[in-house]
């Protein structure tokens, strides 16, 4: 009868005690384990975050005024064909350059922005140069595209003298009234904010 | 009495306790795989000859059993670029992502039947990010990775269902059967998880059951972007970046295996100066040297494996006899006399397969151009006109530069 008892009220509140700690320590180092781990990885997002955009400024810093072929032969959707001295002539444009050989996530993120441009600045003061194979891949990609203002074609060798074009990256730049390229921003997929403090300081400064 | 209470309270929460610990593994476990480094005997060796630039395949001497499906084209159905073809029971899926943002469905003639685009789809799909082929019940899986979704259509286009995924996002998907998707680089809202693995495997509806290969540092310059996923009938198969071994996912045990190993010419290729420790830029420089790389696309026809083999900008296809073990492959030649007849002219090395047969793929706004210029310096030089095949005179005859591909589908003659 003591013998019971004495389970009764020491042995199994004791067992149960046992339990309950055990879970709860199981609990704890398994959520400790997961938040080191999430502490680690995002430390390793962050400064990777920070590794791409300090080589983006460095790479960008360096770009200025990069001479175009002034006689290179772009066609509109149309199939109409201008040099591209002519699309440069006196208007200040922003151009978003992009080619079917460039991540086309890439180049697809982009958009948004270039349609924010063109609906603040307006149309003529927007446009897309860009590369594709061929007449026919350029123009169904207009025509189902997200961006309707203006787009010209241009073979990709072109275009081959500027440094900037072997990143294979789409990027925008500015002409203003000349056959530079000026301006020059390389955006990131995966920093949006950048695009966006982009877009907010052209329109600012237009 | 009291005794009694106390030793079931205990029992239970012995049970519970254990259960707790245990449930969690079970559910996501890790499949298993086969040691790393070891070569079973199973595995098929592909050995790429040293001589591999030298080599040629001509194309209408190792093509058999051709026919051509000529892609209909309308204004509502033009393809900008193929970036996938499903073969399924009675037609073809076709997947532009990019230019025209549609998947097309074309049925056994190429006949125009329906598609599914991001403008005007009358659905909110907001992003075309894979399609995979479920040949149980012939439905069409569109995982949409921004709108978070499964699509699921019938294979003429109808839409059927739409599976919401939840706080999961993947690259690409492969239908394995019995119900279950394979799904490449996961990617979850929280950190670690799935998120450290390659592979994982599940429902419809992304309710994770398995994973497979510890995912290695995120290189984050598209190089861990991979695209050697591939569906072969009923097998599927998969390759991480920089590896030899090919992997088969048998869908019966739920094991993978390494299926194939491709053995380059001694260090000749990237992947054999890879190392773990190896950095992006080291990478680049070995991808833009004089090294062959192999990018895991895979495709299997009647006993013949075909692979594609990059080395700098040159890409060469390689055709494998798993019957005698040879090799065909190398630059694509056509040596074919005046009075011979062609039965393939064109030819590109395949992008698919149905059950027994490759498809490759015609561009008819690259090939009007070619024939073009080279009619005209056919009659400068007064050389014959060409015999051809009656149905590839009939498809060539009527190309035009704005149609869409043609579909070639073939056999390989055994070599």
């Amino acid at each position: 009868m003591k013998k019971t008892n004495l389970l009764n009220k020491i042995l199994f509140p004791a067992l149960l005690i046992f339990f309950l700690a055990s879970v709860y320590f199981i609990v704890y180092i398994r959520s400790k384990k997961s938040g080191d781990h999430a502490l680690s990885l995002g430390t390793i997002s962050l400064s990777a975050k920070n590794e791409l955009l300090t080589s983006q400024v460095l790479l960008q810093s360096r770009i200025c005024s990069l001479p175009l072929k002034r006689n290179a032969i772009v066609e509109d959707t149309n199939g109409v064909k201008y040099h591209l001295s002519e699309l440069f002539d006196t208007t200040k444009v922003i151009v978003y350059r992009i080619s079917d050989l460039y991540c086309m996530e890439c180049v697809k993120s982009q958009l948004p922005y270039l349609k924010t441009l063109s609906d603040r600045l307006g149309k003529k003061h927007v446009m897309l140069l860009a590369s594709f194979e061929t007449f026919k891949e350029f123009k169904i990609f207009m025509q189902t595209g997200e961006f309707d203002a203006r787009a010209y074609n241009i073979q990709q060798q072109d275009l081959s003298n500027i440094p900037i074009e072997a990143l294979n990256v789409p990027y925008f730049f500015e002409a203003n009234g000349t056959v530079n390229a000026d301006y020059v921003f390389i955006p990131a997929k995966e920093i949006p904010d950048l695009s966006k403090a982009y877009c907010d300081e052209v329109i600012r400064s237009f | 009495m009291k005794l009694g209470k106390w030793k079931s309270i205990a029992s239970a929460l012995f049970i519970l306790c254990v259960f707790s610990c245990t449930t969690n593994e079970l559910d996501k476990k890790a499949i298993e795989l086969f040691p790393k480094g070891e070569s079973p005997d199973y595995t098929t060796v592909l050995k790429i000859p040293a001589d591999l630039d030298t080599l040629s395949f001509d194309y209408n001497q190792m093509l058999t059993d051709i026919r051509y499906v000529k892609l209909e084209t309308k204004n509502n159905c033009l393809i900008g670029n193929i970036n996938k073809i499903l073969a399924t029971r009675n037609g073809f899926v076709v997947a532009d992502y990019y230019i025209s943002n549609s998947i097309f469905f074309f049925d056994k003639t190429g006949r125009f039947i329906n598609k599914v685009a991001l403008k005007g789809s009358g659905r909110s799909i907001k992003s075309l990010k894979d399609i995979a082929y479920n040949y149980d019940n012939n439905t069409v899986y569109i995982y949409d990775n921004i709108g978070s979704a499964i699509y699921c259509y019938d294979e003429n286009g109808t839409y059927l269902n739409r599976y919401p995924v939840k706080n999961i996002y993947f690259r690409r998907i492969a239908y394995l059967g019995d119900s279950l998707l394979l799904f490449y680089h996961p990617s979850l809202k929280e950190r670690g998880g799935l998120n450290n693995y390659e592979l994982c495997i599940g429902d419809v509806s992304g309710n994770i059951k398995y994973k497979a290969f510890e995912r290695k540092q995120e290189s984050g310059d598209g190089f861990d972007y991979n695209f050697s996923i591939t569906t072969e009938g009923s097998d599927v198969y998969y390759s991480r970046r920089f590896s030899k071994y090919i992997y088969k996912i048998a869908k019966d045990s739920l094991a993978i295996f390494p299926g194939i190993r491709l053995d380059f010419p001694e260090n000749k290729s990237v992947i054999d100066k890879v190392t773990e420790s190896t950095t992006l830029p080291e990478l680049k420089l070995l991808l833009s040297a004089d090294n062959y790389n192999f990018d895991g696309e895979i495709l299997s026809v009647n006993n013949v494996l075909y692979t594609g083999i990059y080395k700098k900008s040159m890409n060469m296809g390689v055709f494998y006899s798993e019957k005698n073990g040879r090799i065909a492959g190398g630059h694509l030649v056509s040596r074919l006399s005046i009075n011979d007849t062609a039965n393939a002219e064109y030819y590109s090395y395949p992008i698919a397969s149905s059950n027994n047969e490759f498809i490759s793929v015609m561009n008819p706004d690259v090939i009007v151009k070619s024939e073009q210029n080279f009619e005209r310096s056919r009659k400068a030089m007064h050389i014959p006109v060409p015999h051809r095949e009656r149905q590839l005179d009939a498809i060539m005859s009527t190309m035009r530069v704005d149609d869409n591909p043609v579909l070639v589908l073939y056999k390989i003659k055994p070599f």
